[in-house]
């Protein structure tokens, strides 16, 4: 059993050594080929020998997708107003859209419904909700259905 | 015996009384050992579900929050950095694990917001100075800078640099090649109209020459997460989009094949294609065709990039259905890590392994969509990953140099910005934009620094992971007026919550902060997660003679379970087992440090400091030995997911 003073010392021991080397990299991320917003990437990269496959099954990556979609329409709708230029959020969704592989993300159900589902947890309604759907839907009917079907499925 | 019984039944009646929102939920608090390179002094990180969140000090002197996947982050911890971690369990109720999560999860997209843009100013820069050097000499001086930023994604996958000349493979391939595309020209012009093309580059030539700057607004930068930037399409991106357009649109017109370096193609048994995925790629190549002449039309601004792939994709589908093997496009992002045959021949065995593991990831991809009714474009672009990655390892058996990671999930082989319009700008407003945006470049970065800017002792990993903690809990009473002690609350909130409060100022260090979370937080259950070294050392110090195993693996010379990691100080011996031994050994590894920091000062012409900087790594990772303190614990460069699956990764639902 350790005393109280003996713990105490012992751990004011590690500090004094652990502070040595924390000053040098202490949580550090290094990766000066790359800019400050991508650093993420890289963190990810260094996992070379892990397979994107073997990372998630695919159910789990498109339920991933559908939640990126979906909390990343929330986020916008937060910090924009319904008639902004939504060029850079249709921006926002192919990125989100290549992480997993699709290119033809506006011929996906799946990122409609997702929209939906942003829109509703957004707190979105009425004529702010119908200008939001048909801005995002390109007023495709088939796409605005699956935005209702979305938003009425996130209760 | 009777006794026993009748408390077991007590404590369980106990249990069924508690209140339902008592262990409703739980999430993980993780402490990660020192050890040599990324945080060399411990990290920290918070996992709710299959997601972990943790604090990273980047190259910019902030701080920043990252996500990854639990499988990823224990896979580069434990294996490659071959750090101990520990684990602590602490029960909430669901209503305060929400509050967590939603806190680390918002405030991560509004970071990764914040820093896109930034990113983007500093293109924006990049790219006025650009047009600035070509209205005043007639041509930009391309400085490696604007080569690295001002890039067209997509458009390498059939046009060469601006300097260079197409490199294309000769033969019928091209024909057939130039055929298809020909082939899908014709479908755009059937679907809208033969000059649709040409009124589309017009338009777009047009959007360009009447291209201005973009207003930058003021942008805050809120550090709980409670508000997003605006989202900002900026000048640069415009500009870059309309180009890729331009370039789509030439491609279909001009209907060259694809660069010689794009497509894969491979003539072995194992890339036969079977009649089943015969079957399976007919039908995406419809489904490509489709989504390629709606992309044409749609109101998304980076259709021209969607063509582009789209296109290259329908040519190496075709050409597999033409020659009955797969063939790919390459994936591989520009700067991904190549290794040279003097970096890898050493590790020849693990890198056989890599190489089999490879070919089952892709015959596994392959086997579990043969049964689909169709392939869907997500699920090409694993087998167009899998694929990518066994061909490229393929190449360490000729000995030859291979790109070891970058593959992505969309090709995006890019060119520099080529001549071609540009907006119609005076020199004066681009001066103008030029230094308005500098002004709100340092504005940013100075408010990000404000609120990242790392600090040793009072903004690191831990004490940013306790105030997000923190914040989230002091969340509902921010909504009002502003309270006049929110600490109190939040300390109140704390040990309602969690049990206890951890107070950051005295728990800035990881280990520190590890005991705390034990002392004070309801913690449920914890454990001690091996190191890969340490996993594989247990398991042959149980089947092998105790001492001759740890005598052999003791020292990198005679052992088998490491191979000297360049990217790893030069030492001699593992300290980390040793606990007795370990100022003696620590004094020899001191030893090696000094002697590799004397070579590196005579050889710093020749290397750029690098032995230089490794020594005097070492000599710092070596010095806590002295004093039985370990650091350091050899890294792993080369080590197979598959290998480890069965080490631990997934045991205990951890």
């Amino acid at each position: 059993m350790h005393s109280i003073s003996g713990r105490f010392s012992h751990k004011c021991f590690n500090c004094v050594i652990l502070v040595l080397p924390l000053i040098v990299t202490g949580c550090s991320f290094s990766d000066s080929s790359r800019s400050v917003s991508n650093s993420s990437e890289s963190i990810s990269d260094s996992a070379g020998s892990l397979s994107d496959s073997i990372k998630s099954s695919t159910s789990n990556r498109e339920k991933k997708y559908e939640n990126e979609v979906s909390d990343y329409t929330m986020a916008y709708v937060k910090s924009s107003h319904a008639d902004a230029d939504y060029k850079s959020y249709l921006k926002g969704l192919s990125d989100i859209a290549a992480r997993i592989g699709i290119v033809n993300w506006e011929q996906e159900p799946k990122t409609y419904i997702a929209i939906g589902k942003g829109l509703k947890k957004a707190g979105i309604e009425g004529i702010a909700y119908e200008t939001y759907k048909k801005n995002f839907a390109g007023s495709d009917e088939g796409n605005m259905q699956n935005i209702q079907k979305g938003y009425e499925s996130d209760k | 015996m009777r006794s026993k019984l009748q408390t077991v039944s007590v404590l369980s009646a106990l249990v069924l009384l508690l209140p339902v929102t008592a262990a409703a939920a739980s999430f993980n608090y993780l402490y990660i050992e020192a050890s040599e390179g990324n945080s060399s002094g411990g990290h920290t990180a918070i996992q709710f579900d299959d997601e972990i969140y943790h604090y990273q000090h980047v190259d910019s002197g902030l701080i920043r929050l990252f996500r990854q996947e639990k499988n990823e982050f224990h896979f580069i911890y434990r294996y490659l950095q071959n750090r101990p971690m520990h684990l602590s369990r602490i029960e909430v109720s669901e209503d305060t694990f929400d509050l967590l999560k939603d806190q680390f999860k918002w405030q991560f997209l509004a970071q990764e917001r914040q820093f896109k843009l930034l990113d983007d100013l500093h293109k924006e820069r990049v790219f006025i100075r650009h047009l600035l050097q070509k209205s005043t000499a007639g041509h930009a001086i391309v400085d490696a800078d604007a080569a690295s930023v001002l890039r067209l994604k997509g458009v390498g996958l059939f046009y060469p640099e601006p300097d260079q000349q197409p490199q294309h493979i000769d033969g019928n391939l091209t024909k057939q090649q130039s055929l298809n595309v020909q082939s899908l020209r014709q479908k755009v012009e059937q679907r809208y109209g033969p000059d649709f093309l040409q009124r589309r580059r017009a338009m777009i030539e047009a959007q360009i020459k009447a291209l201005a700057p973009s207003h930058w607004p003021a942008i805050d930068s809120d550090s709980t997460g409670d508000k997003f930037p605006a989202p900002i399409y900026s000048f640069t991106e415009r500009y870059s989009d309309y180009l890729t357009v331009l370039f789509a649109i030439k491609a279909l017109i001009e209907a060259p094949p694809l660069q010689a370096d794009a497509l894969l193609r491979m003539n072995r048994p194992a890339f036969k294609i079977s009649e089943t995925e015969r079957r399976l790629l007919q039908g995406l190549r419809n489904d490509l065709e489709t989504g390629l002449i709606k992309a044409i039309d749609s109101n998304r601004p980076d259709w021209g990039y969607a063509v582009l792939v789209n296109m290259a994709r329908y040519i190496a589908i075709d050409a597999s259905l033409q020659s009955g093997y797969w063939g790919f496009i390459d994936d591989f992002a520009e700067d991904s890590e190549r290794l040279r045959p003097d970096q890898y021949l050493e590790h020849s065995a693990q890198i056989r392994v890599l190489t089999g593991d490879a070919k089952a990831a892709l015959n596994q991809v392959r086997l579990s969509v043969a049964s689909r009714p169709r392939l869907t474009e997500a699920e090409y672009s694993q087998i167009e990953m899998a694929a990518n990655r066994y061909i490229e390892l393929l190449n360490s058996e000729q000995r030859h140099d291979f790109r070891y990671n970058g593959e992505k999930a969309l090709p995006s082989k890019s060119i520099g910005f080529p001549e071609g319009p540009v907006p119609e700008l005076t020199r004066e407003q681009l001066t103008t934009a030029l230094s308005a945006l500098d002004n709100i470049e340092n504005s940013l970065f100075e408010t990000l620094q404000q609120s990242y800017r790392y600090n040793l002792l009072s903004r690191n990993c831990v004490t940013e992971l306790f105030r997000t903690i923190n914040q989230a809990l002091s969340k509902p009473y921010r909504s009002g007026d502003q309270l006049a002690d929110m600490e109190a609350l939040t300390i109140k909130e704390s040990e309602k919550r969690l049990g206890g409060y951890v107070e950051i100022p005295y728990n800035f260090i990881p280990f520190v902060a590890y005991q705390s979370v034990l002392d004070r937080y309801r913690v449920t259950q914890s454990r001690d997660l091996g190191s890969y070294r340490g996993l594989e050392l247990a398991k042959l110090t149980a089947s092998q003679n105790d001492s001759i195993t740890a005598l052999r693996e003791s020292n990198i010379v005679t052992s088998r379970l490491y191979r000297y990691n360049p990217d790893d100080a030069l030492f001699v011996f593992f300290t980390d087992d040793h606990v007795l031994l370990r100022p003696v050994f620590g004094l020899v590894n001191t030893g090696v440090g000094i002697g590799q920091s004397v070579y590196g000062v005579f050889i710093w012409p020749f290397d750029s400091g690098k032995n230089l900087q490794s020594g005097a790594t070492g000599i710092l990772m070596s010095l806590p030995e002295l004093f039985f303190f370990n650091m350091r614990k050899g890294s792993y460069k080369y080590l197979s997911f598959n290998q480890l699956s069965h080490a631990g990764l997934a045991e205990g639902g951890f």
